[in-house]
């Protein structure tokens, strides 16, 4: 379990009702990576979904936990509207302040994907999304499920 | 417990300071109050009585526990001309709900059918992403129609019948839903999971009537020892969570707009009477008719599934709705407020109504004993059925707990069971279960809850439910 947090870059919050990521890295693309990653990770086995099919998703907010927020709703979105899971994700930052986000995945297949727990909605619970010297990137999630 | 102060047995309050506009008020007994007093939630009873329009108290029943801004198990009445309505105060679940359905059956008849009648149940019912749902390609036309009629809606489609509309809160419509106030975002998420059961805590249960507190009262719900009965427990789905999360969005922009004071961000409010406020009542009103459409739904694939699988007629089995009540949900309704009766804007998270005899909103036949509070515990122990008492017109307007409260987290619980075998450990208790979600069983196993038998025993000391039945379950489906 260890080893799998580290490798992935975040950890599980123990929360008595819901389920909360500590998300840690060292440039904030790379937070939102990994923040994707784990939304996924939690929801189903990734390493049984195929990048088959690709989206992109472009912000223009300066405001790091909008987009924080934006991007993980967005792909939630996608997993509810299109029962889209993904598995690999990147995150660039263009023109200014300008990302554009790109996931890869396919459509959830009951009969290769568990399901395992069903994210509803990203909370406004403890969330912080913060940029601190030396510990670097840091985001604190709750889902509710 | 310095913080707290006894009233009575099952009564703590919560001390007025600062800016708190009215005190608090916990139900709780001495052994509930050793978990309750350590968690947050208390400070969350604090918070919510900061809110402008609140009356009385900021109220919480025994299976309090944290949720976001409002605790979940709280119920806040706020004064419908000067008080503000908060999608925090309903929670992401709108109108997630309960209905308990009585059948002709008995424990003898089931009994040795219980695997077959989940493998049905379990094949029939879909269960969220990866399913369809029971009503396939549903416009948004016609979803706009059904969440603006709530549960008619369904039954003019085909789904139960119109008797039991009647045994539903509110008739299954809450008045003023406004279609239009539901983003399209949400109504796109809506219209593929009517009839779904969703994952989490939420499930379908076969239980039998095991033991009868008030024969009386029991026999008027027409329950007797041994019966079989079905539970419900699901909401309104991806719709409701969405117009949860719009509305949080625009009732943050409404807190600054209007000059709102709050101690915490996810109390997020705005005025009943402003746009903002008027727009989420009408998109919050939607999703609780959702919800009662969702379980009416599933109410009639469960009566499919046990006469396919019984070889029986619908007058053999006569599955009947006892009651369907919310658990998440904010209405406008009269409450007796220092003599006077006047109209609150009562929020319910994870809290049930529980009104009491002779209330018009009652079905007649409900009139003289008062309101069904069916109480859920964990999927391996029991749940209660209660009857609302006028105690509770006078003390908690009209509310009582609605279940067993998690006390532990889903991470820790998972851990747990590892070392068990959660199925054979629920089947040793009598317990068939079926789960779709590979973690389900592991998060949801019995000891991750309160005894709801601690939950439902304060509010029947403290007179605001009574009980009237234990029910056991002995099959369950989850998502």
């Amino acid at each position: 379990m260890v080893s799998r947090v580290s490798q992935k870059g975040y950890s599980l919050i123990d929360h008595t009702a819901d389920i909360g990521i500590e998300v840690h890295a060292d440039d904030f693309p790379t937070l939102l990576e990994r923040a994707a990653g784990a939304l996924f990770d939690i929801i189903t086995d990734v390493s049984k979904v195929k990048a088959e099919d690709h989206i992109q998703i472009t912000f223009s907010s300066e405001d790091r936990e909008q987009i924080m927020r934006s991007w993980l709703e967005e792909l939630l979105h996608r997993f509810y509207g299109e029962e889209m899971v993904f598995s690999r994700f990147r995150l660039e930052l263009s023109d200014g302040d300008n990302l554009t986000g790109e996931a890869w995945g396919e459509v959830f297949d009951p009969d290769r994907h568990d399901l395992h727990t069903e994210i509803k909605g990203i909370t406004y619970h403890q969330f912080e999304v913060s940029f601190h010297p030396g510990k670097k990137w840091y985001a604190r999630i709750i889902f509710d499920v | 417990m310095g913080q707290l102060r006894q009233i009575n047995e099952h009564l703590w309050e919560v001390p007025k300071r600062g800016n708190m506009r009215v005190p608090g008020r916990i139900y709780a007994s001495k052994k509930l109050m050793r978990t309750i007093e350590n968690d947050p939630c208390v400070d969350q009873v604090r918070n919510v009585a900061h809110l402008p329009g609140i009356v009385k108290y900021s109220l919480a029943m025994p299976d309090i526990h944290w949720g976001y801004g409002f605790p979940i198990g709280g119920v806040a009445a706020m004064d419908s001309e000067d008080g503000v309505i908060s999608p925090g105060g309903v929670g992401y679940d709108i109108n997630c709900g309960v209905r308990l359905l009585s059948t002709n059956l008995m424990l003898e008849d089931v009994k040795d059918r219980i695997r077959p009648l989940l493998a049905q149940l379990f094949r029939d019912v879909p269960a969220g992403v990866g399913s369809h749902g029971a009503i396939p390609n549903l416009s948004h036309r016609e979803l706009d129609r059904l969440i603006a009629e709530g549960a008619s809606r369904v039954v003019q489609m085909g789904y139960g019948t119109r008797e039991d509309i009647d045994y539903i809160e509110e008739r299954g419509c809450l008045e003023g839903a406004d279609p239009s106030q539901v983003s399209d975002r949400a109504k796109q998420r809506g219209s593929k999971q009517i009839g779904t059961l969703g994952s989490g805590n939420h499930f379908l249960e076969i239980d039998h009537v095991e033991e009868i507190f008030n024969n009386d009262v029991a026999s008027v719900f027409g329950l007797e020892k041994n019966q079989i009965v079905t539970i419900i427990h699901t909401g309104s789905r991806g719709l409701g969570y969405q117009v949860c999360d719009d509305h949080l969005k625009t009732t943050q922009r409404a807190v600054e707009r209007y000059g709102v004071n709050l101690p915490d961000r996810q109390l997020a409010c705005a005025p009943i009477k402003s746009p903002e406020g008027r727009s989420y009542l009408g998109a919050m009103r939607a999703a609780a008719n959702f919800a009662f459409c969702n379980r009416q739904v599933i109410k009639h694939i469960a009566e499919q599934a046990f006469m396919k699988t019984l070889s029986i007629s619908p007058e053999e089995l006569r599955m009947r709705l006892i009651y369907d009540i919310c658990h998440n949900i904010a209405k406008f309704e009269k409450h007796k407020v220092d003599g006077d009766t006047v109209t609150v804007c009562v929020h319910r998270k994870g809290a049930t109504r529980s009104f009491g005899p002779n209330n018009p909103e009652l079905p007649e036949q409900y009139k003289p004993i008062g309101q069904p509070v069916l109480v859920p515990g964990d999927m391996g122990r029991y749940s209660y059925l209660c009857v609302g008492t006028d105690k509770a017109m006078t003390d908690t307007f009209g509310s009582s707990c609605h279940g067993a409260g998690r006390m532990m987290s889903r991470t820790k619980s998972s851990k747990i069971s590892r070392s068990m075998n959660m199925i054979e450990e629920l089947r040793s208790r009598g317990v068939e279960i079926m789960a779709r979600g590979k973690r389900t069983i592991a998060e949801e196993m019995p000891h991750a809850y309160k005894d709801v038998s601690d939950v439902v025993d304060v509010m029947d000391g403290a007179g605001i439910t009574l009980k009237v039945a234990r029910l056991k379950p002995i099959g369950v489906i989850k998502g």
